[in-house]
C-alpha cells in the first residue's frame, strides 16, 4: 500500500513538473516595483550547463536556457516577431516581405511565411528553414523558422546539428550595453554559426571560426576539425573580467527598449538624387518628442506586439490594445468608458477646415507619414530588404531591389494609406493558369551565359552587378533565356519572365509577347513612419495639396524598373491602387479652381440675405412698436 | 438615426405632395407652364435690356431667378439626399461635384428672389386680422393662403443663409473636427426643413391658384 502511495506521489510530482499545471515563472510576475531587476545571472549553454570562462572548450551561452530560468520562453516565442512560421496565426495586415534578390538573373521576389497575398513561400524557391535562416537571418530575431531543425533531408539535419538552432535573441532588443553589436549577428549567421550568433552580439563574448566550413560530422564539444586545411572551427571566448566570483555575469537589460535596437531592423530612408542625406532628414516626430517605439508598440509577456494600425483589433475584445493607434491616442472617444486619448501627452488635432469625409476616406498616415509625396514615388532603402547595417550591404542608391514609396493604396479597411511597393521580377513556367517559379540556380547559369555572349552590354551589366543593381536585359537576351529554359525543361510549361508589372513570354513567331498577369502585380504594404510634424502634413497649405491637377496623392506616378524600353512600359497612377480612374480626381480638382470664387459668392449671398432679413425684421419691429 | 429621420421626412413630404397634387393636377400644370414660359420670355427679353424699363428688367430677373432656383434646388436635393439615403454615406464622387457646381447658382438665384420679393411679402395688419378672424367658412380663402405664403417666404429666407452658411463655413480654416460635424448636421437638417417648407409653399400656392380659378368661375 505504501508503495502504491509512493508511486502515486512520484507521478503527481512529475506531472506538476511537466507544465500541465505550470505556474508562471518568477520573472514574469511583476511585483509593482518600477526599479529594473539587476540581471546578475549565470550563463547556461544549450544543455543547461553553467558556463565558466575557464572551460576548456567554452560553449556559447544559450539565451533559451539562461533566460528560461525566470521567463516563460515558450510563451514569449508565440510573439509577433517569432510566430511568422505558425500557420495558425492570423497574418494580419500585409507587412514588409523578405526579398530574394539575385542580381545575375534580375530576380527580386517578395517572400513571406505569412499568408500575405502577393508574397510567395520561401520553399518555392528552394529555401528550406536552414537556408532561409542563412539568407535572411541577418535581420531575424531568432526563434521561429530558425529553431526548426527540419528533417526534410539528412544533409540538412546534420547541418542543423553542426550549426545549432538560432534561438530567440533576447539581447537583440533588451540589451542596452553600449558594446552590443547587432551586426555581429549577421556575420555569424552568414557563417552558419547559429548557435553562436546570440553570444556574438554581446559585449563580453567574441566568436571565431565558421560552422559552414565544418564537415557534417563535426563535434562541437571537441572543438577540433580534422582533414580540412585552414578551417577554423567555431568557438567563443569570454571576457573573464565580466564574471564575478560566483561565475555570474551582469546583463544590462531593459524593458524600455531604446529606439536604436528597433532601428537595426526597421530603418528606412528615401534615396534622393543627391544620395542619402541622413543629417538633413528629420526624425519621426514621436521620437523627437521623446517617445520610444515601445511606448506605442507595446506587448505583454506573450510578446504579441501591437502593430498600431486602426483596424488591428476590430474583431477583438482587447479594446485597451486597440487604443494604441493614431486615433486611440490623439482623438477623443466619447464611447469609451474611461478616457484613453491624450496619453503620453498626445496633442488633440483640431484639423481646422478639414471636412469630415476625409477621415472616412483617408488614414491618418496618408497625410502625416513618410516623405512629402512627389509627382513620382521615390526609391527607398529598408533594413531588412537591403541588409542595412550589415557587412554585405550595397551602399549604392539604386542597389537592388527597387522599393518605391510612398504609394497611396486603398487598404483593406477601405481607407487610402501610404504604402511601399515592390515589382516582383523572376523567371517561371506557366502551367495552365498557375505560375511555377524556376529554380534560381538554373536561371543564374543561363543568365550569365547570355550576358557574356553580348559583349556590347557585358561590361555595363557587370558593373551593375558589382554595384548590386540588376542587369538590363535586352529584348534579345530575354528571348535567349526563355529559349534556353524551354529547351532545358520541355515539359515544365511555357517559360515566362515576370518583370515591371508585365509577363513576358515567347510568341509563336519567336518574338516577345507582353501581357498582364496577376502574378506580375506589384506587392504593397502599408507603413506609418516617419511621422511628419503637423506643419508638414498634407493639406497644411490648403486643399490644393491633394486636390489639384498634379496631385501626388491621386495622380502621382509609380514607375517600374523594366528590363528594356518597351512601348507599353509600366507606369501606374496612384488612382489605379485606389479603385478608380484618373478622370474623377481631375474633374474634382477642377472644382477647386473655382472654389475660392464660389466661397466668396456664397458668403456674399448669405450676408445680403441676412441683411435683408435684418432690415425687414427691424422695420417690422418698428411697425409693431408704433402700433402699440 | 438621422438617416431614418431624413428618409421619413422626405418620403412623407413626397407622398403628401403627390396625394395633394392628384387633386390639383391642372393647377400644377399651369404653374409649371407659366414658370417655364416666363423664364423663356424673360431670357429673350434680357438679351435686349435697352428695350425694357426698370420694372420689366426686375420682372425678368425675378422669373429667371425663380426658374434657376427651382431647377438648382431640385438638383441639389437629389445629389445631396439620394446618395445618403441609398448608401448611408455622405455625398461623394460625381454627385458631390454636381452638388458643388450647382450650389452657386442656387445661392445667387435665392438671393435675387429674396431681394426682389421681400417687399411684396411684408406682413400687413390685414394678415394679423385675417389670422385672428378666420373661421371655417373662410378657411382656404385667398387671404389666408397669402398669409401662409408670406410665412413660408420668410421661413425660406431665414433657412437659406443657414443652409448655405453652414456648409460654406466648413470650407474656411476656422472650425475643427467637432464643429465641422455640427455644421454638416446643420446643413443636413436645414436642407430637410427647406424641402418641407418648399413643399408646403407649393401646396399653399396651388391651393391659392385653385381658389382664384373657382372664384373667377
Amino acid at each position: 500500500m505504501s508503495r502504491i502511495i509512493y508511486r502515486l506521489f512520484i507521478i503527481l510530482f512529475m506531472i506538476s513538473g511537466t507544465g500541465i499545471a505550470q505556474e508562471p515563472k518568477i520573472g514574469d510576475i511583476p511585483d509593482g516595483n518600477r526599479t529594473p531587476y539587476v540581471h546578475s545571472i549565470p550563463l547556461l549553454d544549450e544543455e543547461g550547463m553553467v558556463i565558466s570562462p575557464d572551460d576548456k572548450v567554452p560553449m556559447p551561452f544559450s539565451l533559451k536556457q539562461t533566460c528560461t530560468e525566470c521567463h516563460d520562453y515558450g510563451r514569449i516565442s508565440s510573439g509577433r516577431h517569432f510566430n511568422y512560421y505558425d500557420p495558425e496565426v492570423s497574418p494580419g495586415r500585409r507587412g514588409e516581405p523578405w526579398v530574394l534578390v539575385d542580381p545575375v538573373s534580375a530576380t527580386q521576389i517578395p517572400l513571406s511565411y505569412r499568408d500575405w497575398k502577393g508574397t510567395l513561400r520561401p520553399e518555392r524557391f528552394g529555401l528550406s528553414p536552414f537556408l532561409f535562416t542563412e539568407k535572411f537571418g541577418r535581420h531575424l530575431t531568432g526563434g521561429g523558422v530558425s529553431e526548426n531543425d527540419s528533417t526534410e533531408s539528412s544533409d540538412i539535419y546534420l547541418r542543423w546539428m553542426v550549426s545549432g538552432k538560432a534561438e530567440i535573441n533576447c539581447l537583440g532588443c533588451h540589451d542596452i550595453e553600449p558594446g552590443h553589436d547587432q551586426s555581429q549577428y549577421d556575420l555569424q549567421i552568414s557563417k552558419q554559426n547559429y548557435r553562436w550568433a546570440n553570444a556574438a552580439t554581446s559585449s563580453f563574448a567574441s566568436v571565431y571560426g565558421s560552422a559552414k566550413e565544418m564537415p557534417d560530422n563535426y563535434d562541437i564539444y571537441s572543438g577540433v576539425v580534422h582533414d580540412i586545411k585552414n578551417a577554423v572551427p567555431p568557438s567563443v571566448e569570454y571576457a573573464g573580467t565580466r564574471f564575478d566570483s560566483k561565475n555570474k555575469v551582469v546583463f544590462n537589460l531593459t524593458r524600455e527598449i531604446p529606439e536604436q535596437r528597433c532601428s537595426f531592423c526597421h530603418s528606412a530612408f528615401a534615396v534622393s538624387e543627391n544620395g542619402v542625406n541622413n543629417w538633413k532628414a528629420d526624425k519621426d516626430v514621436h521620437l523627437a518628442a521623446g517617445l520610444k517605439c515601445v511606448d506605442c508598440h507595446r506587448n505583454g509577456l506573450d510578446h504579441s506586439i501591437i502593430r498600431g494600425y486602426e483596424w488591428e483589433y476590430d474583431n477583438s475584445e482587447d479594446q485597451a490594445s486597440a487604443s494604441f493607434s493614431c486615433s486611440g491616442c490623439h482623438i477623443r472617444d466619447y464611447d469609451s468608458p474611461v478616457p484613453q486619448s491624450g496619453r503620453m501627452g498626445a496633442p488633440y488635432p483640431s484639423h481646422t477646415g478639414l471636412p469630415e469625409i476625409h477621415f472616412e476616406k483617408l488614414s491618418c498616415t496618408a497625410c502625416h507619414s513618410g516623405p512629402w509625396p512627389d509627382s513620382e514615388a521615390q526609391k527607398v532603402k529598408l533594413s531588412r530588404v537591403h541588409a542595412l547595417g550589415t557587412h554585405i550591404v550595397k551602399k549604392e542608391n539604386d542597389a537592388a531591389p527597387a522599393v518605391f514609396s510612398p504609394v497611396f493604396v486603398r487598404d483593406d479597411d477601405g481607407k487610402i494609406s501610404p504604402h511601399r511597393l515592390i515589382w516582383p521580377s523572376y523567371w517561371a513556367f506557366m502551367q495552365g493558369d498557375s505560375i511555377v517559379p524556376a529554380a534560381p540556380g538554373d536561371i543564374q547559369a543561363i543568365a550569365l551565359t547570355v550576358l557574356r555572349e553580348d559583349t556590347v552590354t557585358y561590361s555595363a551589366n557587370i558593373a551593375n552587378l558589382l554595384a548590386g543593381k540588376l542587369p538590363e536585359f535586352s529584348k534579345d537576351q530575354i528571348i535567349g533565356i526563355l529559349d534556353s529554359l524551354s529547351t532545358l525543361y520541355p515539359d515544365g510549361g511555357m517559360p515566362v519572365y515576370i518583370c515591371g508589372g508585365k509577363l513576358f513570354s515567347l510568341s509563336g513567331s519567336g518574338d516577345i509577347s507582353i501581357t498582364e498577369h496577376p502574378a506580375a502585380e506589384p506587392y504593397t504594404w502599408a507603413f506609418a513612419h516617419n511621422v511628419r510634424p503637423a506643419e508638414q502634413s498634407l493639406g497644411i497649405r490648403g486643399c490644393g495639396d491633394c486636390h489639384s491637377m498634379d496631385s501626388p496623392l491621386s495622380l502621382g506616378i509609380v514607375k517600374a524598373d523594366v528590363p528594356f524600353d518597351f512601348s507599353e512600359g509600366s507606369a501606374l497612377r496612384m488612382v489605379s491602387f485606389q479603385g478608380k480612374g484618373p478622370f474623377y480626381p481631375r474633374v474634382f480638382a477642377l472644382t477647386f479652381l473655382f472654389r475660392p470664387v464660389m466661397k466668396y459668392i456664397i458668403t456674399i449671398c448669405c450676408v445680403v440675405i441676412i441683411l435683408v432679413i435684418l432690415l425687414y425684421a427691424l422695420k417690422g419691429l418698428d411697425a409693431i412698436s408704433k402700433n402699440t | 438615426m438621422l438617416r431614418i429621420v431624413t428618409f421619413t421626412v422626405i418620403l412623407s413630404a413626397v407622398i403628401w405632395l403627390a396625394v395633394v397634387m392628384r387633386t390639383r393636377r391642372a393647377a400644377i400644370k399651369i404653374f409649371l407652364m407659366n414658370t417655364i414660359s416666363g423664364a423663356k420670355g424673360s431670357f429673350i427679353k434680357v438679351k435686349k435690356p435697352r428695350s425694357l424699363d426698370f420694372r420689366s428688367i426686375l420682372k425678368c430677373l425675378d422669373d429667371l431667378a425663380f426658374f434657376t432656383a427651382v431647377i438648382s434646388a431640385v438638383f441639389l436635393a437629389i445629389t445631396g439626399f439620394l446618395p445618403y439615403l441609398l448608401f448611408g454615406r455622405p455625398v461623394t464622387g460625381y454627385p458631390l461635384v454636381l452638388h458643388v457646381t450647382i450650389s452657386p447658382f442656387f445661392a445667387v438665384s435665392m438671393t435675387v428672389l429674396i431681394l426682389l420679393r421681400a417687399q411684396s411679402h411684408v406682413f400687413r395688419s390685414s394678415d394679423k386680422q385675417m389670422k385672428s378672424n378666420v373661421d371655417k367658412k373662410n378657411a382656404g380663402s385667398t387671404s389666408e393662403t397669402e398669409t401662409s405664403g408670406k410665412i413660408c417666404f420668410w421661413l425660406i429666407a431665414v433657412l437659406t443663409p443657414v443652409l448655405m452658411g453652414s456648409i460654406i463655413l466648413c470650407m474656411y480654416p476656422l472650425f475643427g473636427m467637432e464643429a465641422q460635424k455640427f455644421l454638416l448636421t446643420s446643413h443636413h437638417i436645414s436642407a430637410l426643413l427647406f424641402i418641407v417648407i418648399v413643399f408646403y409653399n407649393i401646396h399653399v400656392k396651388t391651393k391659392s391658384a385653385i381658389t382664384i380659378a373657382e372664384t373667377e368661375k
